[in-house]
């Protein structure tokens, strides 16, 4: 199986990091971190990602929602969602008929690896 | 009259009684005479018997016995002849004779009553015809001219026979007569028996009919007098009397409808007594005029006091004697209610009313059309004085007036009121809302801090190869992670500061499993709780308590095996909340004092369960690892 590139689309850096870890750990190639929702998609216009972890409070003027809208449609890239508001899950459920992995903060190593695991 | 008309005809009528006595003497008089008529039709038969039988056989008798003689003459006549001529006259005129005897007997044969008479009309007729051949002898004789001999046979052995015939006809004659006789008695028997009988039915029917006319008037005179008794006592006044009667006849029903209409009479009389008594007595004034002219034919008592006149005075008077002037004269105000009743039948409305002093006063009056039988078409007036009424009503209208107005101005304070309450409240419920959304907020900010404490850890321990502290920093991140727990779940909660027991700690102690489980461990959870909510104060130690046991049991019990059991049971009773947590895997060792051990887990358990839970806490060290944690359920907080 090839590598699979990742996009981390998280505005709390250290949470960013601790996930860019385990996903090293796990195998996967983090192409790289953005804090906002226009920085996730000018990335994702280069080439080569495959799944994308979204947390939805962003900065910028896009949420992680609105972001995935449009990625989703214009690159058909894998998501797994990130809050603290698990409230949002319904929201989000009945808003994307896609598969897509889902995650409430806090979070461990074991639980994430559940995630993307789901999405194989 | 429906109820006189009601009577029933009861028992024998008069017609039914005069009739049954009519047809009684009618029955008897016509078995008396066809009694009479039957024996006088025996009179008369025996009469004509008496006249054709006896009476024509005794005449016959003489008859024949008459001719017999003649015939014994003539024959005296044969044997004296001369000549040939007086002899052949002779014997013609014994053969005339002859003939008539024959038909004398034969008259007695067909009349004579009786075998012992139709006996001796044979002997005398066989005797009379045996005197033929002694006859012819004689004239044979004569004719030979032997007279002398002819004369001794004719007075010898000729007398003889007639002798003998005479005898017999004597016989046949006597017999006659006592038959006759024998009629004679036993008619004038039975006419006697005739007058007898008749006289006895005459008699029965005499007396039948003297009793009868005797019960039959008796019974109808004494109904009679009792009726006509009944009249008087009627006529005088007694209309409570009653006529008795004994008799179930017309006079009866007579008496029934007269004792019915006394009662009805009395009835209505009592009935008329009771509406003048109620009329005289009425609370309101009452009046009659005439229609065709308005003038006051009856006025009651309280009328006439309710208009200061004395009794009678108002009778005669034209009734606009009792309307006062207004707008309009009292005759015209009369004329229209008086012309108003004639078209309608009724009219009812205040007028304003002038006493005999001239004082006015209002009062409600209700007029009414009727027809008298005295005074023909009649207006019946009732007057209630409403100077009292109008003058309360008019109070009630003030004080009404005065209530809306009271109620219209307090009506205006409370809508203020209201608005100003509302505003009020309004604020309070927005402010409420922000502060609720600034708790959430919070709650959010510390989840999220934990988290990066908890990414802290795990990045801190990513820079250690040593297994030692690496395993102590995935410890930190656990009770970092079900202290975030606390807020995760309390940010789900209704009130920001209760949260329910049962998913808080299912949820971490699943999330344990998870972080510290393997590939090939498999140890299951038996989870149970009662509904327990419980404060944040509470919640966050028992979170770390139910961590560290977990976090324990994972490490230590379980150290050959791959599988296990961790048992949680939470009850509470009577404000106690008892958490009984347990494992089967191979237990304490003796070498360990759990409440002075050398790991923080331990310790914190202890801790957190005595000093922040101010609760109890024992360990049993038997079929695994038993842990009983009882603390007040919160305790200060009534939930």
């Amino acid at each position: 199986m090839s590598q699979k590139s990742v996009l981390i689309v998280e505005d709390e850096i250290i949470t960013a990091m601790e996930i860019k870890s385990c996903l090293k750990n796990f195998g996967y190639k983090v192409i790289g971190i953005v804090d906002s929702g226009e920085n996730a998609i000018k990335r994702l216009a280069e080439n080569g990602i495959n799944l994308v972890l979204m947390d939805i409070n962003l900065k910028g003027s896009m949420d992680g929602i609105e972001t995935t809208e449009i990625i989703h449609s214009k690159y058909g890239v894998q998501i797994v969602f990130l809050t603290a508001f698990e409230e949002k899950e319904n929201a989000i459920r009945s808003r994307f008929s896609f598969p897509f992995g889902f995650l409430s903060k806090p979070f461990n190593e074991k639980e994430l690896k559940a995630a993307l695991d789901k999405l194989r | 009259m429906k109820e006189t008309t009601a009577i029933k005809n009861e028992g024998l009528g008069i017609f039914a009684k005069l009739m049954s006595g009519f047809l009684l003497v009618l029955l008897l008089t016509g078995i008396g005479d066809y009694y009479s008529f039957t024996q006088m039709n025996r009179l008369s038969s025996l009469t004509t018997k008496i006249y054709n039988h006896p009476l024509q056989v005794t005449r016959a008798v003489l008859s024949a016995d008459t001719n017999i003689v003649k015939i014994h003459r003539s024959m005296k006549d044969v044997a004296l002849a001369r000549s040939d001529k007086e002899l052949e006259t002779a014997i013609s005129r014994v053969n005339d004779y002859e003939k008539i005897v024959y038909s004398y007997l034969e008259i007695v044969r067909k009349r004579i009553l009786g075998n012992e008479g139709a006996a001796l009309q044979k002997e005398t007729a066989q005797l009379f015809h045996d005197w033929k051949p002694i006859r012819d002898e004689v004239i044979a004789l004569t004719r030979r001219g032997n007279i002398e001999e002819a004369f001794a046979i004719t007075k010898g052995k000729g007398a003889d026979h007639v002798e003998k015939l005479n005898l017999k006809m004597e016989e046949l004659k006597n017999y006659a007569a006592e038959k006759a006789s024998g009629m004679l008695h036993d008619s004038q028997l039975t006419r006697v028996s005739v007058i007898r009988t008749t006289t006895v039915f005459i008699a029965l029917i005499v007396t039948v009919a003297i009793i009868f006319g005797f019960f039959f008037s008796r019974s109808v005179t004494n109904t009679i007098n009792s009726i006509i008794n009944g009249i008087q006592e009627f006529a005088k006044g007694n209309l409570e009397f009653e006529i008795k009667t004994e008799s179930k006849d017309e006079l009866s029903w007579i008496a029934k409808a007269l004792n019915k209409m006394a009662f009805q009479r009395k009835k209505i009389l009592d009935e008329l007594s009771l509406q003048s008594e109620i009329l005289k007595n009425m609370a309101e004034g009452v009046y009659l005029i005439k229609a065709e002219d308005g003038i006051i034919v009856h006025a009651n008592p309280k009328f006439e006091n309710m208009f200061g006149y004395n009794p009678g005075e108002l009778n005669g008077k034209h009734v606009s004697i009792v309307n006062a002037p207004t707008s309009k004269d009292p005759g015209a105000v009369t004329g229209e209610i008086m012309k108003e009743v004639s078209n309608s039948g009724a009219w009812s409305g205040e007028v304003r009313n002038i006493k005999k002093d001239g004082t006015t006063f209002w009062c409600n009056a209700n007029v009414s059309l009727f027809d008298h039988p005295t005074f023909g078409q009649v207006m019946i007036s009732v007057h209630t004085d409403v100077t009292k009424r109008k003058s309360l009503e008019k109070k009630i209208k003030d004080y009404q007036i005065n209530l809306e107005e009271t109620v219209k101005a307090r009506t205006v304070e409370l809508e203020k009121e209201i608005t100003e309450r509302k505003l009020v409240e309004e604020k309070i419920n927005a402010s409420l809302k922000e502060k609720e959304t600034l708790l959430l907020e919070i709650h959010h900010r510390v989840k999220n801090n934990m988290q990066v404490i908890s990414s802290l850890l795990k990045l801190q321990s990513n820079s250690f190869n040593d297994d030692k502290i690496k395993k102590a920093l995935l410890e930190s991140q656990n009770r970092v992670r079900a202290m975030a727990s606390v807020h995760k779940n309390l940010y789900k909660s209704n009130n920001l500061s209760s949260i329910n027991l049962l998913p808080f700690l299912k949820e971490l102690v699943e999330s344990i499993l998870v972080s510290y489980q393997t590939n090939s461990s498999k140890i299951a959870l038996e989870f149970k709780a009662d509904d327990i909510v419980i404060s944040i104060d509470q919640a966050t130690p028992i979170g770390l308590i139910v961590n560290e046991l977990v976090s324990n049991s994972l490490k230590y019990a379980f150290p050959d095996r791959h599988n296990g059991t961790i048992r949680i049971n939470i009850t509470h009773n009577n404000g106690e909340v008892h958490l009984h947590f347990s494992d089967d895997g191979i237990g304490m060792p003796q070498s360990i004092d759990w409440r002075d051990p050398d790991t923080l887990g331990l310790q914190l358990v202890a801790n957190l369960a005595e000093n922040q839970l101010h609760g109890s806490i024992k360990m049993e060290s038997n079929n695994g690892t038993h842990f009983i944690v009882i603390f007040e359920e919160n305790p200060g907080l009534k939930v």
